[in-house]
């Protein structure tokens, strides 16, 4: 019953077809009925080897769960440079890992490493150099290969604590613009062609072409692509990155943008009336319970209707 | 509005039929089928782009939850008479409580048989596996090509399937 699996020729191809088929954009599927055809233990052999896969994966999935408890005696690990490829592993691994440090030197120094949420989840990224980003639903962080203080925020939602380091400033790039902290705590929002940043804490600097504005704790900035306009406004402090914390703050924001906020939060289609995009909204709504249950709490709070639409949600004026 | 994938859908029927029994489906069949496309056309928002892959796509997905389901079946089963007395062989008699403890241990224990591959080739399965990534897409960002990355995956996936087999489980 506890024999461990040998090595064995049918396992290692059902691992292949594993793989392959595992790939979103697989298409053989008539080749893989014929390998399963061929023998009815390949089936079988398919299937034990995706759920020992699925369960290990899932193990992984709920790693920052699973480790609740903090290190009685926090060691203090050293983040070799290979840390920045991986979730923050667990510090027993340390031994683990000094084998492994000469392979990164193969690799290309200057792949990117890229974070990305799918719409509706939230990530935590460490970065290696001790800061920290929070990614909001439909994100996309790349770091630089080089340099864990250089990021590219290409779209979607993110907070970040940093580490401030004045000899060498924490860099996000977003909409042609650079973003530098100043001991800070603060959060970016990239849409298609708009960037919003707000600070909570310490101060950011707003660079592009030359020119800079700094923000100081409360206050916000908001400017679209290629236009010379920045909008300056103040910003509830405790309200930044509240979507981390399970509440989404709106500032007189316009019900367009309230909507991009939510339908990245709740991983939904939110749509709005064309004749109500551009209503202000100022409005805390919780984000406990999902879709079904913070959209219409968030009409409710705004004076709107939320409608089921398709898969996804609508908002229209009060009849 | 489903019509499209419910054309695709019945006009491939008799292949899609045949991919569930070369699943092991057997008298089954015909049911699945059936559940296949109430899966298909819940799940389905907006156009798809490749409604017979889509559908492959989700037979396969229900033939995992179909092997899965059994197998829990099977364990819980086991489990019971292990409860009223009966001892494996080769199995200890933890009590449940430690098997909570016992998970954080499972998951060092996959973190460390990761960690052992190389950063490349943990980087790439978690990159498809817990991020969703394409494979394609993963030897775009990494430099290397879809060769490698397929031979990562099967490298992380055969350590994973291995130690899963080394547990104390049937």
């Amino acid at each position: 019953m506890t024999n461990p699996i040998e090595p064995d020729p049918m396992t290692d191809e059902a691992i292949a077809w594993a793989v392959r088929v595992g790939d979103p954009a697989f298409d053989d599927w008539e080749g893989f009925e014929r390998w399963l055809s061929a023998d009815p233990a390949h089936a079988a052999a398919y299937h034990a080897a995706s759920a020992a896969e699925a369960e290990m994966v899932a193990l992984l999935a709920a790693e920052p769960k699973a480790r609740p408890l903090p290190d009685p005696a926090p060691a203090p690990v050293a983040r070799p440079a290979w840390r920045r490829w991986t979730i923050p592993a667990a510090a027993a691994l340390a031994a683990a890992v000094v084998g492994t440090v000469a392979v990164e030197r193969q690799m290309r120094p200057s792949a990117p490493l890229v974070y990305e949420t799918a719409a509706g989840a939230h990530r935590t990224v460490a970065l290696a150099d001790g800061s920290s980003a929070i990614l909001n639903g439909a994100t996309r962080l790349e770091a630089s290969g080089d340099d864990a203080r250089s990021l590219t925020l290409v779209h979607g939602q993110a907070t970040f604590t940093v580490r401030h380091d004045e000899a060498h400033p924490f860099r996000v790039a977003v909409g042609g613009a650079s973003v530098v902290d100043v001991g800070t705590r603060f959060d970016i929002v990239r849409d298609a062609r708009e960037t919003r940043i707000a600070v909570s804490e310490g101060a950011v600097d707003w660079q592009r072409d030359g020119n800079s504005v700094r923000l100081n704790a409360g206050r916000s900035l908001r400017v679209a692509d290629g236009s010379s306009q920045v909008e300056l406004a103040d910003v509830a402090p405790d309200t930044v990155g509240g979507w981390a914390q399970g509440q989404l703050s709106f500032d007189g924001v316009s019900l367009a943008e309230a909507a991009a906020d939510l339908s990245r939060t709740l991983g939904t289609a939110v749509a709005v009336d064309a004749a109500l995009a551009h209503r202000p909204v100022r409005a805390t709504v919780r984000l406990d319970g999902g879709a079904a249950r913070v959209m219409p709490r968030f009409a409710a709070l705004t004076g709107l209707r939320a409608i089921r639409d398709g898969a996804g949600w609508r908002l229209a004026a009060s009849p | 509005m489903a019509t499209g994938l419910e054309g695709v859908f019945l006009q491939h029927r008799a292949q899609l039929l045949r991919f569930l029994q070369s699943h092991g489906a057997g008298e089954a069949a015909e049911d699945l089928l059936q559940e296949v496309w109430l899966r298909a056309a819940r799940a389905q928002a907006g156009p798809i782009a490749q409604p017979l892959a889509y559908l492959y796509r989700v037979a396969n997905n229900l033939m995992l939850d179909r092997h899965r389901s059994q197998r829990q079946a099977a364990i819980r089963e086991r489990d019971w008479s292990d409860a009223t007395g009966a001892t494996a062989p080769g199995r200890s008699d933890e009590p449940a409580g430690e098997r909570v403890l016992i998970a954080r241990e499972t998951l060092t224990q996959v973190q460390a048989t990761l960690a052992a591959l190389g950063p490349r080739v943990e980087q790439t399965f978690r990159r498809h596996r817990l991020d969703g990534v394409p494979q394609r897409q993963i030897a775009e960002e990494l430099g290397v090509s879809i060769s490698t990355v397929e031979s990562d995956l099967r490298k992380a996936t055969s350590a994973l399937v291995k130690l899963r087999s080394t547990w104390d489980e049937g």
